[in-house]
């Protein structure tokens, strides 16, 4: 297999680009998949947790974007639109693979089910920093706790910035849902972090 | 607290800026007396803090044999000449 090189300048626009992929200009199409690979592959990562499922999302997601070019209304940026088919085959993904749904007490927002005991504040303790590798460790496990459609909606507005009525529309979810899971993810990983310097606290290491 | 679980769901709106008129002022008002409640805010402030930074540590480019593997099977698809 050959590195296939750009042959397209980077000043060509993706407006651009997309035009000429739509009149089956292939390297037109080939230079936004250089363009954007980058970010779908880390969304993979992100999302599903390992670089070989986050290598066949990035695959499966230009296949799929390929045949459904034409459909592309350009109503939102073409990024956005390669996170929606993103976001929605690694949906298909976890559920294939049956990624975890456990160990997550209160996805339905009930406020007594909600309840957590008072944590004090640590959120100036030199040791809520990712320096701090048990912090880190314990961080990455509690994300992976999350289920997917959490962990997705999560990822989608807190690390990658979408707007609610943005990933709204990526996963056909009302604005309330949105907000909802978002709320609901944040509280959980903050819970499992109070836990950890509760802990410390306790046993006077913190 | 009863109380407080109620103010504890209106924290993300907070934090993102969503929440205005009565609901706002009365987030600020439980704020001034409520300690545990000011700490549930920080602290959900400092996780989202720290999972973008997590993420960012994460952040890998594509190896080049996904990479070519991408392009080569998209030409076979859709490319064939």
């Amino acid at each position: 297999m050959q590195q296939i090189p750009a042959k397209i300048p980077q000043a060509i626009t993706e407006k651009d680009l997309i035009r000429r992929a739509k009149q089956n200009d292939y390297e037109a199409f080939e230079e936004l998949v250089r363009r954007n690979q980058a970010r779908i592959y880390n969304l993979g990562l992100k999302l599903l947790g390992n670089r070989e499922d986050a290598a066949d999302l990035l695959q499966d997601t230009f296949l799929r974007a390929y045949n459904a070019l034409q459909q592309f209304e350009e109503k939102s940026a073409f990024s956005t639109w390669l996170y929606r088919i993103a976001t929605n085959l690694a949906f298909m993904k976890m559920r294939k693979k049956k990624l975890p749904m456990a160990h997550f007490t209160n996805p339905k927002g009930d406020g007594d089910a909600s309840f957590t005991p008072e944590y004090p504040d640590w959120s100036k303790n030199p040791k809520a920093d990712l320096e701090n590798q048990e912090l880190k460790a314990l961080l990455e496990e509690s994300i992976a706790m999350l289920p997917g459609k959490y962990r997705t909606v999560f990822i989608l507005h807190d690390i990658e910035g979408f707007s609610t009525q943005e990933i709204g529309r990526m996963l056909n979810l009302s604005n309330s849902a949105v907000k909802s899971r978002v709320h609901r993810s944040r509280l959980f990983l903050r819970d499992k972090l109070s836990q950890y310097f509760h802990a410390g606290a306790k046993a006077g290491v913190n | 607290m009863k109380c407080c679980d109620d103010f504890k769901e209106l924290i993300s709106l907070y934090l993102d800026g969503e929440l205005g008129g009565s609901l706002l002022s009365a987030l600020e008002e439980h704020f001034a007396k409520c300690e545990h409640c000011v700490a549930t805010c920080r602290t959900v402030k400092k996780t989202i803090v720290l999972s973008r930074q997590y993420f960012r540590l994460q952040y890998r480019a594509v190896p080049k044999a996904v990479s070519e593997r991408v392009f080569f099977t998209l030409r076979v698809r859709y490319h064939r000449k």
